[in-house]
């Protein structure tokens, strides 16, 4: 008996200790590290006039234009050259343009397997009228400049206007070269002889790029959607030269950067997107990675060309518009252990994201400690719904479980459950440890709106504010307005719209934007969704039409404003001349009144982007503070869409959009500068913006101090719930006692499960 | 050694294991050590083989069950603070929670004793030498053929507002009825649910009831015994295992509605119909495991005083019957 007890116990125990460790305990140094890393060796082209733009790769050589400025005859020259990768001398390859040709301006180029260089250019001929007569000309030179055949492009492409411009050319195997416009490709034999077309069906999907596979025949990548089924996917087409056709169609190619596909090394083609390099198997129709381009320090975003030396290498060459940074990159495979080890930070994202990307590559060339890696939850697929749940569903799996990532990237992320739950550390004791950064620094505001509980969860890069907008004479001496004031309004000029372009269910969503409390007791679980005030705003709501057609026409939102058509628009301010439009409709008479909100005070939004946060279960945190600053003090943060929430940036940003840019004029006078951008509408209606004036500045400014965070990242239950239920009273099927009834129910089961 | 010696032999060893405790191991027979070895072996063997279905088990039911009690037990389980019954506490007073068992112990109440009694009436009308009794057989065994999306279909196709039974009741001066999003609900998912059960249900009593003894039916007859007495008396004493075994499958079943329910009104339906699944699955897409492991705890353990309720019963009612 003694014996059945101590072994029962015995199993019990054994039962809970094999419980034990698989329930969360927090570890998260579960980061698989790569046997293989491609390192990169940046490489510098002694060309000072190296255009990056366009470059190409064959065999070892990198091929690119060059414009060579002479001040004194004050003439340019185009020049074709070569770089060796071998021996790292640049080239010059004298092209044999027909005579009398002056200053060749090639606007396309492509490389035979051979070594020959086919080119598009376009000429430009004065008539007797002195007008000027455009060519598009093809030529064929060999792999030392000298011509093989011209071809002159123009009675093809005068044909059709849909195909009047070459996309993209290349040349297969056999030197045949294939010149793809919108859906037509033409085709020239070795010898420039034109062999027809192919016709290439684009009703339902458009040509992504074109180029040659490892077996030396043609393909191009398309992208096509399938309405009747509602699939969308990219396909791999082959060209058939002799036939006029197209081949066999490979379904499921990945969507890949660039207009080229270019041959493999071990499987058919080299592809690649912003984050990843691939093989692609036209056997098993499937791709293979074959590294990161985070793992070898370059922005995927940023690539122009990728290829395949013999030796195993890869070349690449990049453009970093923003960061005015390009070159050329090898890359040898090396065994990662044979690299500094640095401590893995590692950030999780559900939409990724080129600015992310960009980040941390320049974190990881600069940091000698940490380095990041990213982990994307979204799998491939065309299904968004079904990716954006999925994603989810591995996220939550994550950070519930000892997997959990380090950072946690904010976009599309529930922050108000997670920071519930104790996932988020807190920033602030670490604001108050840095040198480099202090709450002061930041625009209190922006801070409020990632702060729950009392912990600030993160520290968003940039912020915009939306509002509404009406005429002053309207709103005198009014900072906000209620509910009930807005429908009041809308009754009160019944000749007019209070929106253009605003559907019922877009405008459903703006209203509850703030009000969701009006109707919601959390303390209580209390619902009002059976009020009048609620029934009201169905009302209100059910005049505005169920679908807007964007594209039907007609007056533009200003003109009819302007013509006292519509009463009100809606505007997002990024920047500090996005008032401008705003006042200009109203004719310098605008008020932004904001929101509706319960207490009638201002009801503009505060939207923050670009916001990550530490996970509280890292064992990396100083390592992820130290991203995260060096992403918050990033000298281009200023660049970047929306306001920066550094207060030195948005400074900055201020003075940029402030400065008067002065030129002189005939009288030698210095005159300022008013040519800036514009916005025109198809009606006409047009606006020039003018430099911001310290007025504006200060407009936008005291938005920004009045405005109140708002999340549009998380859909709130509560607004689809109302949405699918008010459907059947916008539809009259059912009347509105009905359907805010209905409403009430759901709403209160939802208010009560989370209350 | 005969088979009777080795049958004889634990005796023998358990007298003389008291005797090599006195005199020490020496003393033992030779094959005494050999029948322990034996022994040893046969249980190391019989685990080994044993292991696969045990770490089965473990893996799949024990473990997850532990886990469960863990997450119960904790605030959340991203922080994992432990907090004993509080979660337990929090639950029974949150008024969703409240309505949820509400739903769903009316909706058990009322659907299973329907399963159960409709689906033995059926099996005895289908027991009668009817014409076409093997198709009405099928008909009633269809619906568990029917896919859920396809259910889910039907169902709205019949009950939506602006469905099928709708426009019927229309032709008769009837208003619309919201059968999905009103009180009506509830009765939506009790047909739904015996549409879905009855025939598997019927299947088994009519198995059940062919396996009555006829001899016995035939001497209550011969006894004048009445139908309902023969029924009552004598039938259902024979049925009674399957009669708790339905109930117990109904039960199981009449959670599990939960699936068309969900596709047919979504995360958030209307309260008549809103029931403890759909409370531990919304608490699982808003990761509050603690709160799902908690209703499920409790729930279990309601479960386990209703079997055991029927279990009772059905030793009482059924302990005379052979077999």
């Amino acid at each position: 008996m003694k014996k059945e007890l101590v072994r029962r116990l015995g199993a019990f125990s054994c039962a809970l200790l094999a419980a034990l460790p698989l329930v969360s305990c927090g570890d998260t140094d579960t980061v698989e590290q790569k046997e293989w890393i491609y390192v990169p060796e940046f490489v510098s082209i002694e060309d000072e006039n190296v255009s990056y733009y366009g470059m190409q790769m064959a065999g070892s050589n990198i091929y690119y234009t060059s414009y060579t400025w002479d001040e004194a005859s004050e003439t340019g020259t185009n020049s074709f050259c070569k770089y060796s990768l071998t021996d790292r001398q640049v080239e010059t390859i004298p092209l044999a343009w027909p005579e009398g040709s002056e200053d060749m301006n090639i606007n396309s180029f492509s490389l035979g397997q051979d070594g020959s260089i086919y080119t598009v250019t376009y000429e430009y001929m004065e008539k007797e009228d002195g007008s000027l007569d455009s060519q598009q000309i093809v030529y064929k030179f060999d792999a030392q400049g000298n011509m093989v055949y011209s071809e002159d492009l123009t009675k093809w492409l005068e044909e059709d206007e849909q195909n009047s411009y070459i996309r993209t050319m290349a040349a297969d195997g056999q030197g045949r070269l294939y010149l793809c416009m919108e859906s037509m490709i033409l085709l020239f034999d070795a010898e420039g002889a034109q062999q027809g077309k192919i016709s290439i069906d684009t009703a339902n999907g458009w040509v992504n790029g074109m180029g040659r596979g490892k077996d030396g025949k043609m393909y191009i990548n398309m992208y096509n959607y399938n309405t009747g089924e509602g699939i969308s996917q990219n396909i791999l087409i082959e060209l058939d030269f002799e036939g006029r056709t197209t081949g066999n169609v490979y379904e499921n190619f990945p969507n890949v950067n660039g207009e080229k596909i270019t041959p493999g090394v071990e499987k058919d083609f080299l592809i690649y997107d912003n984050t990843t390099v691939y093989e692609y198997d036209l056997a098993t129709q499937t791709k293979e990675e074959v590294f990161e381009w985070l793992d070898s320090d370059i922005d995927g975003n940023t690539v122009s060309v990728c290829g395949a030396l013999e030796d195993g290498r890869f070349v690449v060459v990049y453009e970093d518009w923003q960061n005015d940074d390009r070159g050329v990159a090898l890359l040898t495979k090396t065994k990662s252990s044979q690299l500094a080890q640095k401590e893995t930070i590692v950030i999780g994202t559900l939409y990724g994201g080129s600015d992310l990307q960009s980040m941390a590559v320049k974190f990881n060339k600069s940091n000698d400690k940490y380095r990041i890696s990213i982990r994307d939850y979204m799998p491939d697929g065309e299904d968004y719904e079904a990716r954006l749940r999925t994603g989810i569903t591995n996220m939550n799996n994550d950070v519930t479980s000892r997997n959990c990532p380090d950072i946690l990237d904010l976009s599309g992320v529930n922050v108000a459950q997670l920071s519930a739950k104790g996932l988020f550390e807190d920033m602030t004791p670490y604001l108050e440890k840095s040198s480099v950064l202090s709450r002061e620094d930041f625009v209190e505001n922006v801070l409020t709106a990632y702060t729950y509980q009392d912990v600030l969860v993160s520290i968003p890069k940039n912020f915009s504010i939306h509002t509404m907008v009406g005429s002053k004479d309207d709103f005198e001496g009014k900072d906000g307005w209620t509910l009930e004031e807005m429908v009041a309004y809308g009754e009160a000029h019944p000749e007019a719209e209070l929106f253009d372009d605003m559907p019922k269910a877009q405008m459903m969503n703006y209203m509850m934007v703030f009000n969701e409390g009006a109707f919601i007791d959390w303390s209580t679980g209390e619902c009002k969704f059976d009020s009048d005030e609620f029934k009201n705003l169905l009302n209100f709501v059910n005049r505005f039409p169920d679908e807007v057609d964007y594209a039907a026409g007609g007056a533009s939102t200003p003109t009819r404003i302007q013509n006292g058509e519509v009463l009100l628009d809606m505007t997002a301010i990024s920047n500090f001349e996005d008032v401008q439009v705003p006042i200009e409709e109203f004719q310098g008479n605008a008020a932004f009144i904001g929101f509706p909100l319960a207490d009638g005070q201002s009801g503009h939004a505060l939207i923050a982007d670009q916001a990550c946060a530490i996970l509280a279960k890292s064992n990396h945190k100083d390592g992820a503070w130290a991203f995260i600053e060096s992403w918050l003090t990033e000298e281009e943060g200023k660049y970047s869409w929306g306001f920066p929430v550094l207060k030195s940036q948005l400074d900055e940003k201020i003075a940029e959009a402030t400065k008067v840019e002065y030129y002189e004029n005939e009288n030698g006078e210095m005159v300022a500068w008013e040519g800036g951008s514009s916005v025109e509408y198809e009606d006409g209606w047009s606006y020039t913006y003018h430099t911001t004036t310290q007025e504006e500045v200060d407009m936008v400014m005291a938005l920004i101090d009045a405005a109140r965070p708002v999340s549009y990242n998380f859909g709130s239950e509560v607004v689809k719930i109302i949405t699918e239920e008010a459907e059947a009273f916008y539809k009259g099927q059912k009347s509105v006692d009905e359907v805010a009834k209905v409403i009430q129910s759901r709403v209160k089961m939802y208010v009560g499960e989370n209350s | 050694m005969s088979e009777k010696q080795k049958i004889r032999q634990p005796k023998a060893g358990r007298t003389h294991e008291r005797a090599s405790r006195r005199h020490g191991r020496a003393n033992e027979p030779k094959n005494h050590i050999k029948t322990t070895r034996r022994t040893r072996k046969l249980k190391i063997s019989s685990g080994a083989f044993l292991a696969p279905s045990f770490i089965g088990v473990m893996t799949f039911f024990i473990v997850p069950f532990l886990v469960v009690i863990y997450y119960s037990m904790v605030d959340n389980p991203i922080s994992g603070n432990f907090v004993f019954l509080d979660n337990f506490e929090s639950i029974v007073r949150n008024s969703a929670f409240r309505r949820a068992v509400n739903n769903t112990l009316s909706f058990s109440a009322v659907a299973v004793p329907l399963a159960v009694v409709l689906s033995l009436l059926l099996a005895i009308v289908l027991e009668a030498k009817l014409p076409f009794r093997s198709q009405f057989r099928t008909f009633f065994l269809s619906p568990m053929m029917v896919p859920v999306a396809s259910i889910v279909l039907i169902w709205q196709v019949i009950f939506h507002y602006n469905g099928a039974l709708n426009e019927v009741l229309g032709v008769f001066g009837v208003d619309k009825i919201d059968w999905l999003k009103s009180d009506y609900a509830l009765i939506v998912v009790v047909i739904l649910f015996l549409w879905k059960n009855l025939g598997y249900n019927m299947i088994m009593f009519m198995a059940a009831l062919a396996s009555i003894p006829k001899d016995i039916l035939e001497v209550a007859t011969l006894e004048s015994a009445t139908p309902l007495q023969t029924f009552f008396h004598i039938k259902i004493r024979y049925l009674s295992s399957t009669l708790l075994f339905v109930t117990i499958m109904s039960l199981i079943n009449s959670f599990k509605v939960f699936r068309e329910v969900y596709l047919l009104t979504g995360d958030y339906p209307y309260d008549s119909i809103y029931t403890l699944q759909h409370f531990m699955n919304n608490k699982f897409k808003s990761l509050d495991y603690q709160t799902l492991s908690a209703a499920a705890i409790l729930m279990s353990l309601v479960m386990i005083v209703i079997i055991g309720i029927l279990f009772i019963a059905e030793n009482r009612f059924g302990k005379d019957v052979e077999g």
